[in-house]
């Protein structure tokens, strides 16, 4: 529902031309049984770009009926929801609550079920095609009479040889091999099993040699391949979103998205597209980062306008997805107001922001956080609208407000030395351990090291073969529980001991610790961290074997939580990072 | 403790067919029924002293709990109103111009049960009222908000896609039971399957109100990311996520673990519940230190200290807070004289009656000790009066001496934290106010006092303002008569400067520097009324007559019940079972009713001094004290030499003992077989007659224990052998199911040790 009517390109999508006149071409005249559209970049583009093509051709129906039924086989992970909503959309058919969420009956009124097996599926299909030839003949001879009989007659198709075509689009096809393994091949050859002119298309970002099933089970497919989407082509896209309702979220200034800014837009988007195209070409990626960024970016422009009226206005059919053109006559007399801007402030505003662009890229690409919060975060504020007034250049950081400060500091204390005990098991080859942490009876002096580097550093020159990656770069090893306890012991024994209540009834060196580490509370600490997954559990969640742990924390974070709790990490380490 | 080999049982144990024998537990447990917990005081106590002070911790605990709960709440109602506004808005406020509609996912760091319950019952809340002013809202389309439905996911519902996708379907139309059409018809095979989301679009489009749908995902960690990431793909309805970390905030759990295209779908608003340890911190002090509400039992340095320590070094939360003190509270509760907590009335309708009480021979140990202690508080023992009626009399004024002191204690702590907090620098940000308050009961704040009396004496125009408005507002918001007539004085002075501070204000507008010299005059004055001040209120709790009913002191904190070490627990038992059986047959001995004891007695003679003495350890034990002295691999066979040559020795030794004393009909049956199955080490008590009966803890047979002639003839030898390998395989099974050895995949006979280092 919304996803789709909000995506981008209801019309033709700049860039995908080429595809879809292709695309109609075939649909409209013989087409190949089974079409592989392969986009690595932008699949759900592609998909939209397929789903326009179909409803166009369908809508026309100039040569042929066209049925289709567009699918996802990640919603889709069973083969009963598969078929169920193939045939409920090839026979346009909605299940409602009322009577049940019932399937389409077929034509026959007894009511069959077509999800039982692949094989009532394509009797399902069969019977779909029976409808539909039966409805548009029934239709067009209605129609002949009437509105359309000169188009038919133009055509001069004989009544018997028009043509019924239905279209199976399968998007994500990749995942069919997990989910639906047994179906890829009966799904590539459905024309040949149902013995009906159906399409199957599959959309995926995968290549077809990667999901061949074997044995050449599958016919070759007709290739198609999305193209790389031009800049022109997406900055055409980027422009077409502009938003033409007239609802605007109350923190945003109101009159942000009217018309007469466009041009504005324009010089916006294509700013921001020099700026971040080095790091994604994604339309969708570039339209959210334009979305989070355009409020801010013209607020100071509106400021300077006099248009300070904080806004509480909201049209009543302002809906979101208003999106089509030409509805823009309710913003009719607003729009007389709203200059644009000279060129002068429109370089200096984008000089003004151009920092920002980057600083959005980095907090909204990852998703640190989300368009609107940092749409929020980072309106210019009074200052910076001053100085554009003044024609100063202010500084201006977009600062990333990802963190939210109670980071692992908060860990209580133990839980820091079981992570930086973790993380020196993780990284320390279990035979060293002896001779890092074994305390003998004069075990201080010796225990230094020489610094700066470990034992094992292999000469340089020496063979080559025989040279080791440090562990750091290989990632954390499993350790079993009793080493972990054992690390921290040590840990707990030579910076806690300080710091712990006093305990007269421990009378032996290190018995307190003993005591400590084998309290029910480190184990709790366990699995506390293991459940944030700051250890990672590696054995199998049975009591039978030892529980083993990877640790979960970087290099970084271990450095600054054994500093925390006075640990001197680099002594510990044996091989120095 | 159960009671193997009771002789009613044997007809089924000697039973072939029988492949499970159910051995019930001693019936002697049954018979020594609980009827109180343990306690050292019990020899002075009142008769019906245990129920009272249950009834007595019962109304101190739940004042006490309810106050505190009603502080969580109102720490956590910023947070969790947010949350709330959050997701009511979540489909509303969203940027124009976005490529695609988002998923929101709200994500809520650090919560505990309160939160999510207040987020909980917030979001029912509204729904309701948004109900009642539904004519209201119908004008503005926008804010079309009707309500929210609410289903609640655990990691248990997301094995698979299948069942997640069936968990949330179902879950939103069971949720709407009024929507009247439960009783449809459904033809499951002819209509969309239940775990089809198109079920819950259809189900969706069929409602009149289009209410928003909100999923809450407890530990978002347990989930399967694989399923998660799926499930998150595929809706395509309006579905608000509320997602409960537990993970901190900063390495994001879910950017490190889900892949962008994912996260892309998302649009991501965190949120962060108060630090736990602020929280606590914010709780201690409205709970102990805020004047306008009285703690029935104060906790003293011991239990808080205990409480500040846990809280920084194992686990912040709020829940084991509230753990800690009720525990605290519990163990106060064991001594006889906290009965006098709330009255002195006994729990009778006037003191008349509760004098008549004290007055009954059954109540004189109580009475003695109650009487000792208030002579001891007194200069002059003698004064104390014999008489019932006074000695209450006595308590009631010692109370409400207490209570005085408490809140005159309060008050001053409070006026601590409002100048500290008004005058914090970064510096004293450090120590939180539960170390302020236990330093100021152990008498040590007097540094803290005076740093805070010189740093006031410092400030500016502008803190004195603040500082002074605070402390007038606690003292005009005093509720107790009592206490606004105690601190009239120092009320009086605080408006007194307030006013000159007003009038230096209007006298020297244009200080730009704030330290004109009246405010100095003023700030200086106050400092060192301030230390008066403190030094007068933060009082020792520990010195009126009879302080420990309603403060725990310095007494020490069970620790072992919350943090317990239970694998050394473990190998000091098995190490020294003596020790420990003879603590609890003492235990026992305290509850066992003097008329049911009788048949136990022979009992409970536990030789205490038996320890090094292999002779006296159960078979367990015996078996762990070799398993002690072995490698890290074990022989079985070699282990079982060594077990049989223990035991034939014993025997031998045994045998001999009996024949020595020979001529002694032995009579066995009067403590009976049904008492000797229990705790082995107890069992061992016996006079040497008896011994043997006692050995037999293994499940022996009926004749064989008329085999105790000299002639051991062949038969009998190979009972013993049979009997031994029987109780070396359960002694044995008994190691394997505490845990302390491992079979060894690759060595045959051979087990492996995982306790090693056990000190003897």
């Amino acid at each position: 529902m919304a996803s789709t009517s909000r995506a981008i390109g209801t019309t033709q999508l700049p860039g995908y031309e080429t595809l879809a006149s292709h695309l109609e071409l075939l649909l409209t005249s013989h087409s190949p049984s089974f079409i592989y559209l392969y986009d690595p970049e932008t699949p759900r583009i592609a998909a939209s770009a397929v789903r326009s093509v179909l409803q166009t051709v369908s809508e026309q129906e100039p040569l042929v009926h066209l049925r289709y039924a567009c699918s996802n086989a990640v919603a889709c992970f069973t083969p009963r929801l598969f078929y169920d909503s193939v045939i409920n959309a090839l026979a346009r058919w909605t299940p409602t609550w009322e009577d049940g969420c019932q399937n389409w009956p077929g034509t026959s009124a007894d009511g069959q079920r077509w999800n039982e097996s692949l094989d009532t599926f394509v009797h399902g299909l069969r019977d779909v095609y029976a409808q539909v030839q039966a409805s548009v003949h029934g239709s067009s001879s209605q129609d002949r009479g009437q509105v359309k009989g000169k188009a038919k007659a133009r055509v001069m198709q004989p009544e018997g040889d028009e043509a019924y075509r239905l279209v199976l689009v399968i998007e994500r096809a990749e995942r069919l091999r997990e989910t639906m393994p047994d179906l890829v091949v009966p799904l590539t050859r459905l024309a040949e099993l149902a013995q009906l002119d159906i399409v199957t298309i599959f959309i995926s970002d995968v290549r077809w040699e990667d999901i061949r099933p074997s044995l050449g089970a599958s016919p070759e497919p007709f290739y198609m391949d999305a193209p790389l989407i031009s800049k022109q082509a997406t900055l055409e896209m980027l422009e077409s979103l502009y938003p033409t309702q007239n609802y605007v979220p109350g923190n945003i200034h109101q009159d942000t998205y009217d018309p007469a800014l466009r041009p504005l837009y324009s010089h916006f988007l294509e700013t921001l597209y020099s700026i971040c195209s080095p790091f994604t070409h994604d339309p969708y990626e570039l339209a959210y980062i334009a979305a989070a960024r355009w409020p801010g970016f013209v607020k100071p422009l509106l400021m300077l306008q006099g248009r300070t009226s904080p806004r509480a206005h909201c049209n009543a059919d302002g809906r979101k997805n208003s999106r089509q053109a030409g509805d823009l006559s309710d913003g009719e007399e607003e729009l007389s107001e709203i200059v644009p801007p000279t060129e002068d402030t429109r370089i200096r505003l984008t000089r003004i922001f151009t920092p920002t662009f980057t600083a959005a890229l980095e907090a909204l690409y990852p998703r640190l956080t989300n368009a609107e919060h940092w749409a929020r975060a980072n309106m210019p504020d009074e200052a910076m609208l001053a100085a554009l007034a003044a024609g100063l250049r202010p500084g201006i950081g977009g600062h990333v407000d990802g963190a939210l400060g109670s980071g692992v500091d908060a860990l209580p204390r133990l839980a820091k030395f079981v992570l930086v005990a973790a993380f020196l098991a993780s990284t320390n080859p279990p035979k060293t351990d002896m001779r890092m942490f074994g305390r003998g009876r004069d075990e201080r002096a010796k225990r230094r090291r020489r610094r700066g580097g470990g034992p094992r550093r292999p000469k340089a020159g020496s063979t080559g073969a025989g040279v080791k990656i440090p562990q750091h770069l290989l990632g954390p090893t499993a350790f079993p529980l009793d080493r972990l306890l054992a690390i921290l012991g040590v840990l707990l024994e030579e910076n806690d001991a300080e710091a712990r209540p006093l305990a007269p009834q421990f009378t032996l060196p290190g018995e307190y610790t003993d005591m400590e580490i084998s309290r029910l509370a480190v184990y709790g600490q366990i699995m506390e961290l293991a459940s944030m997954r700051l250890l990672l559990r590696a054995s199998p969640d049975k009591l039978e074997s030892t529980p083993t742990y990877k640790c979960g924390i970087s290099y970084e974070t271990a450095l600054a939580l054994a500093k925390d709790v006075g640990i001197m990490l680099n002594d510990l380490l044996w091989e120095v990072v | 403790m159960s009671a193997y080999a009771v002789a009613k049982e044997t007809s089924d144990l000697d039973d072939p067919t029988k492949s499970c024998i159910y051995i019930a537990p001693g019936d002697e447990l049954e018979e020594v029924a609980l009827s109180g917990p343990y306690s050292p005081h019990d020899w002075r106590d009142l008769p019906d002293g245990y129920e009272l002070r249950m009834q007595a911790y019962k109304e101190a605990w739940t004042q006490c709990l309810r106050h505190m709960q009603s502080i969580i709440q109102a720490l956590h109602a910023p947070v969790a109103k947010e949350v709330v506004a959050q997701v009511k808005s979540a489909y509303m406020d969203t940027l124009p111009g976005l490529p695609y509609a988002e998923l929101p996912a709200m994500l809520v760091f650090g919560g505990s049960s309160g939160l999510y319950s207040d987020i909980i019952q917030q979001l029912e809340v509204s729904v309701e009222v948004e109900d009642d002013c539904a004519a209201d809202e119908a004008k503005s389309d926008i804010t079309a908000s009707d309500g929210a439905i609410m289903i609640h996911l655990y990691p248990g519902d997301f094995p698979n896609l299948t069942t997640a996708m069936k968990s949330i379907v179902t879950g939103f139309i069971d949720q709407s039971t009024d929507s009247g059409q439960n009783g449809m018809k459904r033809r499951p095979a002819a209509s969309l399957a239940t775990y089809d989301i198109s079920v819950l679009d259809a189900w969706y489009r069929s409602l009149d109100k289009k209410p928003s749908l909100t999923i809450f995902l407890h530990d978002f960690e347990q989930f399967e990311p694989a399923v998660v990431q799926d499930v998150l793909h595929i809706p395509e309805l309006p579905l608000v996520y509320i997602l409960a970390m537990s993970s901190p905030p900063s390495p994001s759990f879910l950017h490190t673990t889900y892949p962008r295209s994912t996260l892309a779908l998302l649009s991501i608003h965190k949120f962060s519940a108060p630090l736990n340890v602020e929280l606590i911190d914010e709780l201690v002090e409205k709970t102990f230190c805020d004047p306008n509400f009285e703690p029935a039992v104060m906790l003293g340095p011991g239990s808080l200290g205990f409480l500040a320590d846990f809280v920084s070094r194992h686990t912040a939360s709020v829940d084991a807070t509230l753990t800690i003190i009720q525990l605290a509270l519990m163990k106060h509760f064991t001594e006889p004289l906290t009965i006098f907590i709330e009255s002195s009335t006994l729990g009778l309708r006037n003191e008349r009656l509760a004098g008549q009480k004290l007055d009954q021979p059954e109540s004189q140990p109580f009475r003695d000790v109650l009487t000792s202690r208030l002579a001891r508080s007194t200069s002059n023992p003698d004064d104390v009066d014999e008489d019932a009626i006074s000695l209450l009399r006595s308590v009631n004024a010692a109370r409400d001496g207490f209570y005085r002191k408490l809140r005159t204690m309060r008050i001053g702590l409070s006026v601590m934290s409002i100048v500290r907090q008004a005058i914090e620098t970064e510096r004293e940000n450090e120590s939180s106010m539960l170390d302020t308050l236990i330093a100021a009961l152990r008498g040590r704040a007097n540094r803290d006092v005076r740093q805070l009396a010189t740093a006031l004496s410092k400030c500016n125009a502008q803190q004195l303002q603040i500082v002074l408005q605070k402390l007038q507002a606690l003292y005009d918001g005093l509720q107790d008569s009592d206490a606004r007539d105690a601190e009239m004085d120092a009320h009086v002075r605080v408006s007194g400067a307030l006013t000159e501070l007003a009038d230096t204000d209007n006298a020297s507008v244009d200080a730009e520097k704030s330290r004109d010299p009246l405010v100095a005059r003023l700030a200086k004055d106050l400092g060192e009324w301030l230390f008066g001040y403190l030094e007068k209120h933060l009082i020792r709790l520990d010195d009126g007559p009879l302080w420990d009913i309603w403060y725990t002191g310095s007494a020490p904190f069970p620790a072992e019940l919350i943090n317990p070490a239970p694998r050394p627990a473990l190998v000091s038992a098995l190490a020294h079972p003596n020790e420990h059986a003879a603590a609890y047959a003492r235990l026992l001995r305290m509850y066992i009713p003097q008329d049911k004891a009788e048949t136990g007695s022979a009992d409970q003679d536990v030789r205490e001094d038996e320890g090094e003495d292999e002779d006296g350890l159960p078979d367990t034990a015996l078996l762990f004290r070799r398993y002690a002295e072995a490698g890290r691999l074990v022989n079985v066979y070699d282990w079982f030499q060594s077990f049989a040559g223990a035991l034939d020795g014993r025997r031998r030794r045994e045998r001999r003992a009996a024949v020595t004393s020979s001529g002694n009909a032995h009579t066995h049956g009067v403590s009976g077989a049904v008492s000797n199955g229990k705790g082995k080490g107890r069992a061992r008590a016996h006079i040497p007659m008896e011994v043997d009966e006692a050995d037999e803890d293994a499940g022996r047979s009926e004749e064989e224990e008329s085999e105790l002639g000299e002639d051991e003839d062949e038969e009998a030898a190979e009972a013993w052998r049979i009997e031994v390998r029987v109780r070396f395989i359960r002694a044995l099974h008994e190691l394997d199911y505490l845990g302390v050895v491992k079979p060894t995949g690759r060595k045959a006979d051979h087990v492996v040790r995982t306790l090693y280092d056990v000190v003897y």
